[in-house]
Parts: C-alpha cells; structure tokens; sequence
C-alpha cells in the first residue's frame, strides 16, 4: 500500500513546495473556474493528492506539472457538474440554459475571463496555464500532456478566436 | 480598456499582451488574499485525522472478519458470503507506477469508510472521487430512441445501471473479449477507468450521458468472402457513425458543454471524442475516446 508516513525531511519539501506553487495553481484555476474561492479549493484538492503520495511525486522531474494537471482536470469536472446542475435547472423551469459559470465579479478583468471559458477547453487550459501561470511552453505541454507544438497550436488558435470576440465586444462597448 | 484601434479585431501580438497583463493581474489578485500557511494548516491536520482513523478502519475490519469467520462455523445452513471491503486499498505491487506528465493520479491510500463525517468538510466534493464516482450524482434515463435490438438493449441498460452504482468490476464484467478502451492496448479497464475519475475525469459519467443520446444506425461490418454477416455496431453518440447534423451537435453540446464537443471533431468534421460501441448480438466493444 501507498506510504502512510511522511518524514520530517518530506513534510519540509513539501511545505515548501506547497508554499511555492498554491497561488500559482489558485490563479490559474479561478482563471478557469471564474471564481476565486473554487479557485483555491481546487488548488488545494490538487497539492492534497500530491501530499499524500509525495515520496513518490516529490522524485518526478516536475511535480509542478503533475500537480497542475490534477488541478485543471479538477476545473474541467466542475465546470461539467455546472452545466449538469444547469440542465436540471432547465429541465425544471422550462427555460434557457444560463451561463453554468458564475462569475466573480470582484476579479480583474472578469470579462475577458469569460471569454476565454469560452473557449474549447484545450485552448482555454493553454491560455490559463501560459498567461496566469506564465510558464515556459515546455512547462504548459507537460502540465497538458502533450507537445511543445501543440501548446502553440492551441494558444494560436486561442487568440484568433479572442481577437474577434473581444473586436466585437469592444465594438458594442464604444456604441 | 481597449488597446487596439477601433473598427478592426485586435493583432496576435496585442492579444497576447493583453492576456499577459490580464493574468499577471489575476494571479496578483489571488496571491494577495491567498493565506498560504492556514491553507497548508489545514491540509496536513486533514491528512493527519485521516490518518489518525485508520487503525480504527482495520480494526473494524478484522473484527468484521472475525464474526463473518464465526457465523460461518456455527451456521446450519450455508452462509452466502459477500467481499469484505478493502480497508486498506490494494498491495504496492498492484499500484499503477505512475508519473508526469500525462499520468494518472494515485489511488487514495484511505478509503472513506474509514473516515468520520466530521473531518470531511469537503466530502460533496464531486472531485473527491474516493470510493464513489462521477456517475453517482446522475439520474437513469431511457434512451432517447427505441428500436434497439433487445440484446443491444439489454447490454445498454446494464452498463448504465453498473456506471451509476460505480460498480468498476460490474462493468468490466459486462466487457467482452474484442472490448477496447484505449488505443494504446490493455487488459485492465478497472485500472484505467479508476485512474481517469480520480485525475478528476469523468469515464463513468460520460458512458451514461452517452448511452443516454440516439443511438446512430446500426453499421454493417465489413466481412470476407464467404463469411457469415456479422450483426451491425450500434454506436453511441450518433455523430460517431452519422453525418454530422445541428441536431446531432446540439444534443451533444446540452449534454457536455460546447466548449467540450469543439474538441471532439476534427477540422473536416469528424467526430473522435468519447464513444460507445456494442454489437447486434449484444456484445459490448468500446468504450475509447481520440483517434
């Protein structure tokens, strides 16, 4: 079975790795999330599954990596239980299907957030990982599990697809 | 604030330094509220109550084992006897060695049944999966479509019936021999599915939102000279084996989110994502998802 005990040398790197890296993992999942406190929680379930088996991921190349990918793949589950609780809510009143995210208001540039929630989840991971986090490329790909040019891939596609959103909504700001 | 001129879509470049600016920004903001030693408090004296349970846990256990070993010896009549619960989760050596990038997260060492609802604050946590599964929060719901053959049916309905009782050797029972669940080969879809939902992916909510759209048309298999007709493949969703209709989209895109069904089609429109696959003769085939 997994190790139960952490040593005094593990629970010093892990405190120090958790010191490091929870705001980073935070941000970036509010980004994903539009929500600061889901946020955090999720940044907390992430380093909780890497705490308990730490021995283990504490020797991976790049815990970091590991624990992001826990972490965005968390934003996505919640994000799907959102839209489920949205569709029930639909299913019960009969109408249009609200925007499952609830965004924070009080978080900067909330709009431009939304946006990029809107975004295939790929795309939207990228840009939340290259821009909030603002890791290397080599960083992003191995926190998604894929290659260096699929990261571009995706953050170029990403800010096509944002350069017209934000043109029009921009456009309809200025009316 | 807008950084482009007015009239045009803003360039690469100035998209790209406005999202710098706006998550340097962010991650300011989170950072300076952020209490990062009560945060880490908080972890290590959960982690530390999980552990403190437990002893407890395998005692409880033993004990139970003690009276089921007892009940059989003075039993009259034969005892029908069920698995005890795994207290203390699988062997090391049946431990996936796993590691980044693109592993599965590790198995809980701690069960739930161990742990008192009082040191669970997050236990509605669906990211929580432990013991329990995605699909556990979802509802059985008929296919949208009858005129599936029985054996189709009845396979359908057994799937779905195991994914909501995360019922993990359930399913794979119902499996078959041709089953496929990743590209990449294997035997163990226990394994496999068990480490998607605890790194937070949804396998067994997925099957039953899938099970749960129109079926496409059943497709023949192609066959040798001289050999006998295969029954056709009933696919789950319909743009698996369909072209591709708004219909076919917008069912999809209630159930998984549109941002999620982007990702599922290729640029000429073929659909990769997450699908399920059963014979005429009620044999279950895959349940894969990509290309």
């Amino acid at each position: 079975m997994p190790p139960l005990e952490v040593t005094g040398a593990e629970v010093s790197s892990f405190n120090a790795f958790y010191r490091a890296e929870f705001a980073s993992i935070a941000a970036v999942a509010a980004a994903l999330c539009g929500d600061r406190a889901s946020g955090e929680d999720i940044a907390q379930e992430a380093l909780s599954r890497a705490y308990r088996d730490w021995q283990r991921i504490s020797a991976y190349e790049r815990p970091g990596a590991w624990v992001r990918r826990v972490a965005i793949n968390l934003a996505t589950s919640r994000h799907r239980r959102a839209l489920t609780e949205a569709r029930s809510r639909w299913r019960l009143t009969e109408s249009q299907v609200v925007d499952p995210v609830l965004p924070d208001a009080a978080l900067p540039d909330a709009a431009l957030w939304r946006a990029v929630r809107t975004l295939p989840r790929r795309q939207r991971q990228a840009v939340a990982l290259t821009y909030v986090d603002d890791l290397a490329l080599e960083d992003v790909a191995a926190a998604m599990d894929c290659s260096v040019g699929a990261v571009k891939t995706h953050l170029h596609r990403a800010r096509q697809t944002l350069a017209n959103r934000l043109a029009s909504r921009d456009g309809e700001d200025s009316r | 604030m807008t950084t482009h001129t007015e009239g045009r879509p803003p360039t690469d470049d100035e998209v790209d330094r406005r999202l710098r600016m706006a998550g340097a920004r962010l991650h300011e903001h989170v950072a300076a509220d952020v209490d990062v030693d009560t945060r880490l408090s908080e972890l290590v004296s959960r982690r530390a109550r999980r552990r403190r349970w437990l002893p407890i846990g395998v005692v409880a256990g033993a004990t139970l084992a003690a009276i089921v070993a007892a009940m059989i010896v003075t039993s009259p009549s034969p005892v029908v006897i069920e698995p005890l619960p795994d207290f203390t989760g699988p062997p090391q050596d049946e431990q996936p060695d796993v590691g980044p990038p693109g592993e599965s997260e590790p198995s809980e060492p701690l069960p739930d049944e161990v742990e008192p609802p009082e040191a669970r604050p997050d236990e509605t946590d669906p990211a929580d999966v432990g013991d329990d599964c995605s699909a556990a929060q979802l509802d059985e719901s008929e296919p949208s479509e009858g005129g599936l053959p029985d054996a189709v049916e009845i396979i359908r309905g057994a799937i779905v019936r195991a994914a909501l009782a995360c019922d993990f050797e359930g399913l794979a029972a119902l499996t078959s021999d041709e089953f496929s669940y990743s590209f990449g080969g294997g035997t163990d879809p226990i394994t496999h599915w068990r480490q998607q939902e605890e790194a937070g992916e949804e396998p067994l909510a997925v099957l039953v939102e899938l099970l749960a759209l129109p079926v496409g048309d059943g497709q023949e298999v192609p066959t040798g000279d001289g050999q006998e007709a295969s029954p056709p493949i009933w696919s789950w969703p319909r743009a698996y084996t369909d072209p591709t209709t708004p219909a076919h989209l917008a069912e999809l895109e209630q159930r998984f989110g549109a941002e999620a069904v982007a990702d599922w089609f290729t640029p000429d429109g073929d659909y990769y994502g997450p699908r399920v696959g059963i014979r005429g003769d009620g044999t279950w085939l895959f349940y894969v998802a990509g290309d």
